[in-house]
Parts: C-alpha cells; structure tokens; sequence
C-alpha cells in the first residue's frame, strides 16, 4: 500500500479541511463585506449633466435646502428644483458661462434636466421625508455634509439597517427645528444625548421598527 | 381496488370497459393509432436543434453572461423635475378637486383626489350644504369610469370610427340642409340629465332651428313621485281645476325621521338620491348617548334589497301585493288614530281591502299563523301613530300611482288627522 500513497499524504486531510474552512471564511467575509449596501453603495457619485455644487450654493451662498427641495416638508418626496428656480439668480450670475447652457436651455425649451438620482430606496420600502424633516431629523444623519459637497454622493448607505438603528434610538440625531437644515450645526455629543432624550419625550417621538412602517 | 386496465386489447374473460366509442367498436383505425405512443398530429422533434441542444446552449451562454457581472451593475435613474414648475404643486402631496357628477335629476356634489394628475378616489364635498359629504355607490364606482377604455374618445358613425374632419364636414352639411326649413324633421333622442350646459347648448339650437324636436327617454320612470306629490299636494287655488300641477318633487328629511316604512322603496340602494338618504339613514341611527333615539325601519318589498336588509321589520310579499299592504295600513291608521273619516278616505281604498288575501299572504310567509301579516301591520301602524310627525312613508317606483300617493298622504299626516285632500 504505501507504494501507492507517498508519506506526505498522511497530512492531507488535515490540509484540506484547514484550507477549506480558510477559503469558506474568506468567501464570507468577501461578501459580509463587498455585496452588502455598505460597500456597494456609499460614495455613489454618478457625474450629473450639470456642475452643480451645494459647496457653492449652500456652502458659501447659505441657500436653504429649501429653496430648491420644495417638497421636504410636506411630502415623502423632496423634489429637486425645476431649471427655472436655478433661472432667477442665473439670469443675472454667469449669464453666458457654458456650464449651464443646459440649464438657460431648459428653461427655455421645457425640456426637463435629467438629474441621475443617487439615493434611491427599492420600490417595497416607504420612506417619507416630511416625517423626519419636522420632527428634528436634520438631512445630515442620512445625506451626509452635503454642504461640503462640490457633487454630491451617497454618504450613508440608507440600508435596512440604518434605518433602524436610528428608529431604535432616534435621541442622538434630533435636533431643534430651526436647526434642520443647517448642516454645519453641531453640539457637544453628551448635551446632544440629553437634549435628544428630552426632544424624544416631550415631542411624543414614535420612531416605530414594526416592518409595515416601511414596508407597507 | 381493481386496476385500471389499459385501454388496448383485452381478454373477453373480464367485463371489458371502454372509454370512446372508437374502441367500443374496434375499429381498425383506433388498433393503428393505439399502437402508435403521440396522437398522429403531436410535433415530435425533427429539428436539427432539438430541445436538449437548445438548453444545453443557452445554459452556456447564461454562464458565460454572469462570468462578466453585466447583470451587477447599479442601473442609473434619473430625476426629471419640472423645467418650469406649475405653481402650487408638491410632488407626492396629492391635490383635491371639487366637482360634481350629473346624474338624471340633480347633480352629486364631489371631491376627487388625484396624484400626478391621476385621479384616484373620489369622496362627496363635505363642504356642501345639502351633501355634507355623502356619495352613493355609483359615485364611488365612477373612478373607475375615467379609466374605461369603452368611454366614448372618438366620434363613431353607424358604429366605425370617423375622423374628425369628416364629421365636423357632416355636421356643418347637416346644419347647412336644416337651416333651410328651420330643423323640421330634425329630432334628437337624448337622457335626461339635469346639466346646465346641455340646457344652454339645446336653447342655442332650438333658437337656430325653431322646428326641431327634443325626445327624453329613459328606461326606467322615477317620474312616479314628482306626480304623486303634485297630485297629494296641489297648489292652492288649483285644487279641482284641470290641472293641480305644482312641479313638486318629493324631498325627505330621512335623518329626522324616527319610524320609516318603505313599501317596495330601496333608498338606501337603487332609488334616485340614494346619497343623501344613505348618509340620513346612518345619522338617524348613530347614537351619542344610551338614550339617544335611533330610528325604525319597516320594509314591505319582494326583492332582497340593501334596504330590506337594514330593516328592522322586514316583510316580504310579491310586488303586486305592495299596494294591498298599503292600504291595510292606511285603513289601519285612521282606525286607530280614531279621526272619523270626513273625506271618504276609506271608501276609497275599499276594493283593495279584504282580509282574505292577507290570509293567503300569511300562510306564504308563516304557515300557520294566518293572522301573522294582519298584526304586521297593526304594529306597524301603532309605530307610526305613536311618532305622528316623525314618520316618514315612502314608496318605490316600481309602484304604481296609487301606492305612492297612499305613501304620500301618510308622511304628510293626513292619515293620522284622517283627511285627504
Ligand atoms: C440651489 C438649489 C439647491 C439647494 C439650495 C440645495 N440643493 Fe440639493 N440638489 C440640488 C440639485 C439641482 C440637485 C440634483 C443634482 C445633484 O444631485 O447634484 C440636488 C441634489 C441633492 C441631493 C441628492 C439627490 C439624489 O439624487 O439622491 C441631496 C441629498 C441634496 N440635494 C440635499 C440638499 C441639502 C441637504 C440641502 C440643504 C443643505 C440642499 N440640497 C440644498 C439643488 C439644491
Ligand atoms: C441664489 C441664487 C442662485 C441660485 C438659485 C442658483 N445659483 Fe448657481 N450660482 C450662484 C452664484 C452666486 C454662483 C457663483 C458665481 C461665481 O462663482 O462667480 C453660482 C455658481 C453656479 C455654477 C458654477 C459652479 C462653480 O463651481 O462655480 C453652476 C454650475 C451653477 N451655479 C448651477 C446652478 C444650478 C443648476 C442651479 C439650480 C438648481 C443654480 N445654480 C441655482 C447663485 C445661484
Ligand atoms: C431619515 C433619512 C433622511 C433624511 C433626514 C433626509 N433624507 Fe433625503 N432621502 C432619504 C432617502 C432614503 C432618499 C431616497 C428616497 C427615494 O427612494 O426616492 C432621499 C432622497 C432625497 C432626494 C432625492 C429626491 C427624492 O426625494 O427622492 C433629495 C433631493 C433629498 N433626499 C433631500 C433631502 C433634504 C434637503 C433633506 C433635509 C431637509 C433630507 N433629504 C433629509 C433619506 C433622508
Ligand atoms: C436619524 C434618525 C432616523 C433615520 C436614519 C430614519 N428614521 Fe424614520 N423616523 C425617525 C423618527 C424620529 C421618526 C418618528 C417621527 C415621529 O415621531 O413622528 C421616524 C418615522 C418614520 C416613519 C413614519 C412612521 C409612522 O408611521 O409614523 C417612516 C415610514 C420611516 N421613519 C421610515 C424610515 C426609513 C425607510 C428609513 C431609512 C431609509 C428611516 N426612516 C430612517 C428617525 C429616523
Ligand atoms: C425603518 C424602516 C424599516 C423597517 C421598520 C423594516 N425595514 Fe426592511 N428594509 C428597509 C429598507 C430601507 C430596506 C432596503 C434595503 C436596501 O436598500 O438594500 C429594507 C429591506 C428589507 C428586505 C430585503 C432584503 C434586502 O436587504 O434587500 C427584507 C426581507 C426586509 N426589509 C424585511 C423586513 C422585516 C421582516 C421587517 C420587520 C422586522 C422590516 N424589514 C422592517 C427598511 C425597514
């Protein structure tokens, strides 16, 4: 017998099943980490037809999100401004700069601006941005600093498990109303703790994780 | 359990059993087309690419699809706001517009809820004075109406489409031929409908062609109780002459009434105004406090209707015999209530009184209990005495004249004070 099998074969077995707990583990944690939203998701940064920079308009003009996402505090859908909002100050700003052609020929024409969406939750999930908006969910907790931002791209992963880490203890992001929608705001993290516990308290917050919250 | 035997040859020694009459006879044609294992005409593969080719193909090609990922790639959406947006609009906030849906008498005051200029539901005007928000199924119903692929989108002539150009060429020949004589011989059959812009438009023709001639029809005549309230309540003066008419049409408080008897009248489903006697019928039961009144309802009908269904007294007899039972009760009120009969009211009901059909009646519904309808009714009519003034009869328009002017008479009253007009 031991013509056929040479004697290093002994350890064979041992080889094989180190090796394939290895390479088990190794495919785990390749996809743990590489196919969740987390990594397929976050820093989405599709290039938009127009350079448009919140940097610039929000950043260093102060611009309130509002001005151009009209529908966030009332709707589930923020809107993104139509090219004619974008018209009443660049009628007179960079009337000729070649960068918003495309915008001076919307406006004209009617013909829309095709934006490339870039937070995007699946069809099967409700999301609502007036909810969050005026309970003292500041855009930062799920955009990220857009006010920072030249292009904007995909912060957070806004995944299952995202979403309810926040509903689970929505305290550390609640801010007072009037400070939703300044970005640079920020505040000592044990006064945000207590503040955020009294908001979740007197406001009667109801962040509620049973699934037909989001998937109705 | 004893096996099915194969339907082929079989020994003579078992019963034989067969399942065609091709094989009962034997036929040799049936012998040939046993032998083969497919019917005749069933395709088998003589295809140079037969199906396990086929599979093998494409799960090669599947395989060599997903080893370049294409399928894993993020689809890109876009977002195409307004280039210039309407004013007042918020993308996913859905906008309420106030209208109304004609129907033959009157017109449905509504709310339609739309969304990107969709709309989706469709509720009554709670800010209407009569409605208050009430609608029947029919409005509920009619969204489903502006989706209807059969709604009339293009003109149709003797049932082919026709374009437009051609019929406006039509109808200016038309006009062009009418004017000449003044529209005679020009007649036009339509639906009754109580909307003022047909009204207008029919004035502007009836103004151009003098000599034409308008015909309503409908299928069904609710006109039954517009003739009867003119009939039970002439104008004053008007009483004996030619013609009593006052162009009454019955209206009815239903949510103030407290003991309603419906003889054959399905207003809670089918009758005309439906929506606002729905919406009185509910009110009239919803009690805020224990000792709230709540309404009473005795139905006389022959079909299952919503408002035999609701009833709290429900008694079911042919549809011919409504009006008998109209009379016993009336004749069973001015009995009770005592007022001697100064108008001759009794006499009048006289050939349909006989205590012989409500015996028979009796024995339909009870067997055994010939006395059943007649205490029905007595009952009845001791329910609607003890709430003189709040009581409403109505009948159904699938009841003749008589029936309803017997209702009449008694939401008016005048079977309690025993006098009829
Ligand atoms: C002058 C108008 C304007 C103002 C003010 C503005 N935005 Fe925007 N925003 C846009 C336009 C245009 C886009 C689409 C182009 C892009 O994605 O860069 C956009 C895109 C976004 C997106 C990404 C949308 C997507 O596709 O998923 C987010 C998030 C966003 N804005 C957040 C904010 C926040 C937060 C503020 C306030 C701090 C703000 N914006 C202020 C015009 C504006
Ligand atoms: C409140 C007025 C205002 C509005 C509204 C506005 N902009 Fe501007 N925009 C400015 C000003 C000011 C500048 C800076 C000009 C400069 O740099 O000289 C600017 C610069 C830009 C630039 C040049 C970018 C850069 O990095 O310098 C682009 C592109 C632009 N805007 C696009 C847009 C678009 C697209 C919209 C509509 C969504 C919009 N703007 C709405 C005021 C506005
Ligand atoms: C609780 C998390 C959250 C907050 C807070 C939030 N967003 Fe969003 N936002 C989202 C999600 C999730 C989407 C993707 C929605 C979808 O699928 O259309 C989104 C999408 C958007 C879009 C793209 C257009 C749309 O509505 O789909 C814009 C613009 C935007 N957000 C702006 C804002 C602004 C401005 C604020 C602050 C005033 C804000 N968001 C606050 C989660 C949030
Ligand atoms: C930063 C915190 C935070 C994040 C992140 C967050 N939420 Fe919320 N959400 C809240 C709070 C707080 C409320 C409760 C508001 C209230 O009390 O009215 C809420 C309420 C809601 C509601 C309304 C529940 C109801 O019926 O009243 C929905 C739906 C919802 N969230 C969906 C989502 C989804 C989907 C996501 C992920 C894309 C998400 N939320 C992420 C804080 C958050
Ligand atoms: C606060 C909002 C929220 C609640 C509550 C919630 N989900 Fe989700 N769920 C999401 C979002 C957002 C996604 C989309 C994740 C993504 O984009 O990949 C999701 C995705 C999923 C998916 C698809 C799996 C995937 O990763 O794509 C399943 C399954 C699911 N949820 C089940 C549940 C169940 C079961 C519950 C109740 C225990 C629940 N969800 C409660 C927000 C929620």
């Amino acid at each position: 017998m031991s013509d056929f099998f040479p004697k290093w074969a002994n350890r064979l077995p041992r080889q094989i099943a180190v090796g394939g707990i290895l390479a088990a583990s190794l495919v785990t944690a390749g996809i743990w980490y590489y196919f969740t939203p987390k990594y397929t998701r976050v820093g989405y940064q599709p290039i938009q037809p127009v350079p448009y920079s919140h940097a610039v308009h929000v950043g260093q003009l102060g611009l309130d999100c509002r001005y151009c996402h009209t529908g966030v505090e009332r709707s589930w859908y923020a809107n993104v401004p139509s090219s004619s909002v974008c018209m009443n100050c660049h009628k007179q700003v960079l009337p000729n700069d070649p960068r918003l052609e495309l915008v001076r020929n919307s406006a004209k024409s009617g013909e829309p601006i095709g934006w490339v969406q870039i937070h995007l939750t699946p069809d099967f999930v409700y999301f609502n941005h007036a909810v969050h908006v005026n309970r003292g969910v500041s855009c930062v907790s799920c955009h990220g600093q857009i006010n920072e931002l030249t292009e904007v791209r995909e912060e957070k992963s806004l995944a299952m498990f995202f979403c309810l880490e926040c509903h689970r203890n929505p305290a550390p992001n609640l801010r007072p109303l009037n400070q939703v929608y300044n970005l640079a705001w920020s505040i000592d993290p044990q006064m945000q703790q207590d503040m955020g516990t009294r908001f979740v308290h007197d406001w009667k917050i109801n962040s509620p994780q049973y699934c037909s919250t989001c998937h109705r | 359990m004893k096996p099915i035997p194969p339907p082929g040859a079989e020994t003579q020694t078992v019963r034989r059993y067969w399942r065609s009459l091709d094989q009962l006879a034997d036929s040799p044609d049936f012998r040939r087309w046993m032998e083969r294992e497919f019917p005749a005409h069933a395709s088998e593969m003589t295809d140079t690419i037969t199906r396990r080719h086929f599979v093998k193909i494409m799960s090669a090609s599947f395989l060599l699809a997903g080893v370049g990922l294409t399928g894993c790639r993020r689809p890109v959406t876009n977002i195409f706001p307004f280039a210039n947006a309407p004013e007042d609009y918020t993308h996913g906030v859905p906008r309420f517009y106030a209208t109304s849906m004609p129907i033959r008498n009157r017109a449905v005051p509504l709310l339609v809820k739309t969304t990107d200029g969709r709309p989706i539901k469709i509720e009554g005007n709670p800010l209407h004075p009569q409605s208050r928000g009430a609608t029947d199924h029919f409005a509920q119903a009619s969204v489903l109406d502006l989706y209807d692929p059969d709604r009339a989108q293009r003109f149709t002539r003797s049932g082919n489409d026709a374009a437009p150009a051609e019929v406006y060429d039509f109808l200016r020949q038309l006009s062009d031929r009418l004017s000449t004589t003044g529209g005679k011989g020009f007649c036009v059959l339509m639906g009754q409908s109580s909307s003022p812009s047909r009204l207008r438009l029919q004035q502007l023709i009836s103004r151009k062609f003098p000599r034409a001639r308008w015909f309503v029809y409908e299928p069904v005549d609710f006109g039954v109780h517009w003739r009867a309230a003119t009939l039970t309540h002439p104008r004053v003066g008007s009483v004996g002459s030619e013609r009593p008419e006052t162009g009454l049409s019955p209206s009815y408080s239903i949510d103030k009434a407290r003991v309603i008897v419906s003889l054959d009248h399905d207003f809670l489903g089918l009758e005309e105004d439906s929506y606002l006697h729905i919406r009185g019928f509910a009110q009239g039961r919803r009690l805020a406090g224990p000792s709230d009144p709540m309404n009473r309802l005795y139905a006389v009908e022959s079909l299952l209707t919503l408002t035999g269904a609701n009833a709290d007294h429900r008694l079911r007899v042919p549809s011919s015999c409504i009006q008998l039972i109209a009379a016993h009760l009336a004749e069973e009120v001015m009995r009770q209530s005592g007022i001697p009969d100064s108008a001759g009211f009794r006499a009048g009901l006289e050939p349909l009184l006989s205590d012989q059909s409500l015996r028979v009646l009796s024995e339909r519904t009870k067997p055994g209990e010939p006395a059943w309808t007649s205490r029905w009714i007595t009952e009845c009519a001791l329910d609607l005495l003890s709430h003189r003034g709040e009581s409403l009869v109505l009948a159904g328009h699938r009841q003749p004249l008589a029936v309803h002017v017997m209702a009449q008479c008694g939401s008016g009253k005048r079977w309690q004070n025993g006098s009829m007009a």
